[in-house]
């Protein structure tokens, strides 16, 4: 293994690593407050899901909690890869697979939560 | 006491391989640098590192029955037998227990560690006060050893971009001193996916530093300054 020639900074990535704790930090505050929710007071059938999940307060925490976790998951996968992946072009292709995957399910949470829940 | 250590020159050997060896107890408060020292006499290939033999040069490190220490300061009576005796993990080995440290300095010099003040030479030394000299407590001592950045996952996977424990311990150690001026510089040149947030506080570094320092804690300290000048 002949040293490599370093190459500096390219002064980012903090911002990264605070959002991924942000992130986190929401999530875990999110799932104790869903499971308590659904733990105390567990809706009453189909009918009764829908118009929770419906009432704007819900449907905020909801939106938050996807996007975080997309954020979260975007941060994270790219972390792995780094640590991991060495050949430049399977890291460009996960990158890029992992893009088309969360893209898809942001957009799925769109539709979730500005369509089926308003319908 | 038995030991089984690693061999390995390059210019005869195809691969490197175990050697098991056979020593007469020594007794008392011997340490692993004693025992290596009386393996060389009965057979003279076997090639290690080592200077000061009381912990203060960081020569010897080496892997101790899986764990990175100094031979040094590592009585025989603590291990477990048979001894296995290993180079420091991830480096390239040059023959038997020593490795090719290049990559290692590399990263320790590209934090720049030294002094950075512009301000015109006093006549005296620059002063500080206590307080301030207090907070370079548990980051000047490091001896350099790469116990901590050769037990460090991340700088397996990438020792040619992750800065390494060792060397983040003193960029943290100028960024902590009142007399350096370039913590803004030092900052940015941290400020990467690769140099510092390789880091994922696996904290083996901690658990492997001979002198007893705490680099993870060192990596926590360069994120406030770094948080801090964001919020």
């Amino acid at each position: 293994m002949t040293p490599t020639r370093l190459t500096g900074s390219v002064q980012h990535g903090f911002g990264q690593w605070l959002l991924q704790r942000l992130t986190a930090m929401y999530l875990a505050v999110f799932a104790i407050w869903l499971a308590t929710a659904v733990i105390l007071d567990p809706p009453a059938g189909f009918s009764a899901w829908k118009a929770w999940f419906a009432y704007g307060p819900v449907r905020l925490a909801f939106a938050l909690a996807f996007m975080s976790m997309l954020v979260h998951a975007w941060i994270g996968m790219r972390s792995v890869f780094l640590d991991y992946l060495k050949p430049l072009w399977l890291r460009i292709l996960m990158h890029l697979l992992t893009a088309v995957f969360l893209t898809a399910l942001a957009l799925w949470s769109a539709h979730i939560l500005l369509v089926e829940a308003a319908r | 006491m038995r030991f089984s250590i690693y061999r390995y020159n390059p210019e005869t050997d195809r691969r490197p391989h175990m050697q098991e060896y056979d020593l007469a107890e020594a007794g008392g408060n011997t340490m692993l640098l004693d025992a290596l020292i009386a393996l060389k006499k009965i057979d003279d290939s076997l090639s290690f590192r080592r200077s000061c033999r009381e912990g203060v040069c960081g020569s010897d490190a080496m892997n101790i029955n899986g764990r990175n220490g100094l031979a040094c300061i590592t009585p025989l009576s603590e291990l477990k037998e048979p001894v296995v005796l290993r180079p420091l993990p991830g480096l390239p080995v040059v023959r038997d227990l020593i490795v090719d440290l290049t990559q290692f300095y590399n990263q320790y010099r590209s934090v720049k560690p030294w002094l950075i003040n512009l301000d015109p030479e006093p006549e005296i030394e620059r002063l500080q006060s206590p307080e301030q000299r207090a907070r370079l407590d548990g980051l000047y001592e490091c001896i350099l050893c790469a116990c901590c950045s050769t037990a460090c996952p991340s700088f397996w996977w990438n020792p040619d971009r992750f800065l390494g424990p060792a060397a983040l311990l003193q960029a943290a150690r100028f960024l902590a001193d009142s007399r350096d001026q370039a913590t803004g510089e030092r900052l940015n040149d941290l400020n990467d996916p690769y140099r510092l947030f390789r880091c994922h506080s696996i904290m083996n570094c901690t658990d492997v530093c001979p002198k007893g320092l705490n680099p993870s804690r060192a990596i926590g300290h360069i994120r406030q300054l770094l948080l801090r000048r964001v919020i």
